[in-house]
């Protein structure tokens, strides 16, 4: 018991002081979902085997519409791509207030439901 | 007479130790089961356009043994439950999501066990959208 | 001249996690019988399955659970590895071992943490959770996401780990080890523990079997059946030997969930020492082509996927069957003649994942 009480007092907390000190992300976390569209031959391999449908190509207007709140980070597309364009980013997708579609045509866009920026 | 035959017999896996049975030798089977103690696993059914397949597994000792019976549309199955009673919650299932009638389950929950009133009924069946 | 009443309990209820209803008659103070109502969670998923390409499903139904989603990828990847005939490699079964037991590790936890919240014991239920949390930030680490690991894929795995978290893996089992030795003492020895579950809920060996239990529910009536008996993946290689209790109480639940712990912490130990080296992915060849059924072990119980495939890229008909599933009706059985106040703990006892049952 007073072993119990001493170690309480004297050792740090279990838990963190959350804002000031933040969790430190892994290595090699998949994280969201990034977009580097500069080598992109817009083949659509990516679209193929994404299994929740999050993201579109449209290969004649050279157009990658990407469903952020879809998207279920297995990381299939960024293996499928043989470019390299599209790499797992060391960061979680951040809350917000509308759900967005990122759109990459040339620069990435950010547009609603409704295609406004 | 269904899709499975025409696939060639050595190019298919199925499943070992699996038995024909007809809809009226169904019970007596499944009686046989439950004397021999055998753990009753669970049901599955397939709808395979004119009729359905409806399987089950029973385990001892983890080996697995399974009942096959063919149900053409707008027959019914009678349930099993009052043999092992475990198979009413999997049986209300089947009813209720392919729309097989299956006649005197020990708790009925007259098609309201996942599916709410006002929603298409029999939403596995294979005339169904699959969106 | 009958003075019962029906009680609905749940499907919001404070010691429940999921929603499920149980339409209870009393007499007095004590059940009489006991009506589940489940479909609050029900999403569709076998009918998704067939939808999506068998490739894809992978990723489907491992979120048919959240807390189990390596051992549901693990099991339908198994099924549709006998239907093409391929065999993942040594090294990929056991990574398949490792993060199978470190998945049920962090659920006894995170049940052995509801059930001591179920008497009122929070501080118990942080105890344990804490201890979890280690466990997460190894999936953290070695798969990259907390949750659903989505690291099982049709042929092996999708990741490796490396030497460095092997022995991170390691360490981290020893903290885990000594902080069970601090804290299941309280659960199993505990006075008032013991009083509201030794003798509660009890169901016999021969209503076990009949009523179809599964899992921790089915061995807790000594009842040596568990999956990982089959030897898959490399179970067969690491001596298991099912953890059984004769009692088929709560307790017994509860004291064979928690020397299943310890059971897993020593077999991730060992499949770290026979790790071979290899690769971790043997390509899938053809299209799935039969039917076939897989069984594996949940934390839960035995789990069972049933598939049905033509041929094409898409799946026939995909059957899940899911411990709780099974362990609904022995809970119909357990209830009757307890008293109103153990309805909660006795609930809890069968480690009910709602979302899973109904799919």
């Amino acid at each position: 018991m007073i072993n119990n009480v001493l170690s309480n007092l004297f050792s740090k907390p279990a838990t963190r002081d959350f804002p000031a000190k933040m969790r430190e992300i892994a290595e090699n976390v998949r994280g969201s979902v990034e977009f580097n569209t500069e080598n992109c031959v817009y083949c659509g391999a990516c679209a193929l085997k994404c299994p929740a449908n999050a993201i579109e190509v449209d290969r004649p207007a050279k157009k990658v519409t990407f469903d952020l709140y879809k998207c279920v980070a297995c990381a299939c597309c960024a293996e499928a791509c043989r470019k390299g364009c599209i790499q797992m980013a060391k960061q979680y997708a951040h809350p917000s207030y509308r759900k967005m579609d990122v759109v990459f045509q040339g620069e990435p866009l950010l547009t609603d439901a409704n295609g406004d920026s | 007479m269904m899709e499975t035959m025409e696939i060639k017999p050595q190019e298919i896996i199925d499943i070992p130790n699996i038995r024909d049975v007809d809809v009226s030798e169904l019970l007596d089977r499944v009686k046989k089961a439950a004397d021999e103690k055998r753990r009753f696993v669970t049901m599955t059914a397939l709808d395979r356009g004119d009729h359905f397949e409806v399987l089950y597994h029973f385990d001892r000792d983890l080996h697995l043994e399974h009942l096959r019976v063919r149900v053409p549309k707008g027959q019914t199955l009678p349930s099993i439950s009052s043999v092992y009673l475990a198979a009413f919650l999997v049986e209300n299932e089947i009813k209720e999501l392919f729309g097989l009638e299956i006649t005197d389950i020990a708790i009925d929950y007259q098609n309201h066990l996942y599916l709410i009133e006002g929603v298409e009924p029999a939403p596995m069946a294979k005339d169904k959208p699959l969106e | 001249m009958s003075n019962r009443t029906v009680i609905p309990f749940g499907p919001q209820h404070p010691v429940l996690p999921e929603p499920i209803q149980l339409k209870l008659e009393l007499q007095d103070e004590t059940v009489v019988s006991a009506i589940p109502h489940i479909g609050y969670v029900h999403r569709g998923i076998e009918k998704a399955a067939e939808r999506m390409e068998y490739t894809q499903n992978v990723f489907l139904v491992e979120r048919v659970c959240g807390i189990c989603s390596f051992i549901h990828a693990l099991c339908y990847c198994q099924a549709i590895e006998q239907l093409q005939n391929i065999e993942a490699s040594p090294r990929a079964k056991y990574l398949r071992v490792i993060w199978s037991e470190l998945h049920r590790l962090h659920s006894h936890h995170l049940w052995l943490g509801l059930f001591a919240d179920a008497f009122g014991y929070e501080s118990l239920f942080m105890q344990f959770w804490r201890n979890r949390e280690m466990l997460m930030d190894i999936f953290d680490k070695t798969a990259g996401s907390r949750v659903i690991i989505s690291t099982c894929a049709i042929g092996g795995t999708r990741r490796d780990i490396s030497d460095v978290h092997l022995q991170e893996i390691l360490d981290t089992l020893d903290e885990v080890e000594k902080q069970l030795d601090k804290t299941l003492p309280v659960i199993l020895n505990d006075y008032t523990v013991k009083k509201r579950t030794v003798g509660i809920g009890k169901i016999t060996r021969e209503q076990a079997l009949e009523l179809g239990a599964a899992g921790p529910v089915l061995r807790a009536n000594g009842v040596a059946q568990d999956m990982r008996q089959l030897g898959y993946a490399a179970y067969g290689e690491l001596g298991f030997e099912p953890v059984t209790e004769n009692d088929g109480d709560c307790y017994a639940r509860a004291k064979v969930r928690a020397r299943e712990c310890y059971q897993s912490v020593e077999l991730v130990r060992k499949a770290i020492r026979q790790l071979p080296d290899g690769e971790i992915l043997t390509k899938p060849k053809g299209r799935p082509k039969g039917q076939v059924i897989s069984r594996v072990e949940q934390p839960r119980g035995e789990l069972l996927y049933f598939l049905s495939a033509d041929g094409t890229n898409r799946l026939d008909r995909l059957r899940i069957r899911t411990p709780t599933f099974a362990n609904v009706p022995p809970l119909v059985a357990m209830l009757p003649g307890c008293e109103l106040a153990d309805v909660p703990v006795i609930v809890l006892s069968i480690d009910p994942c709602i979302s899973c049952t109904e799919r």
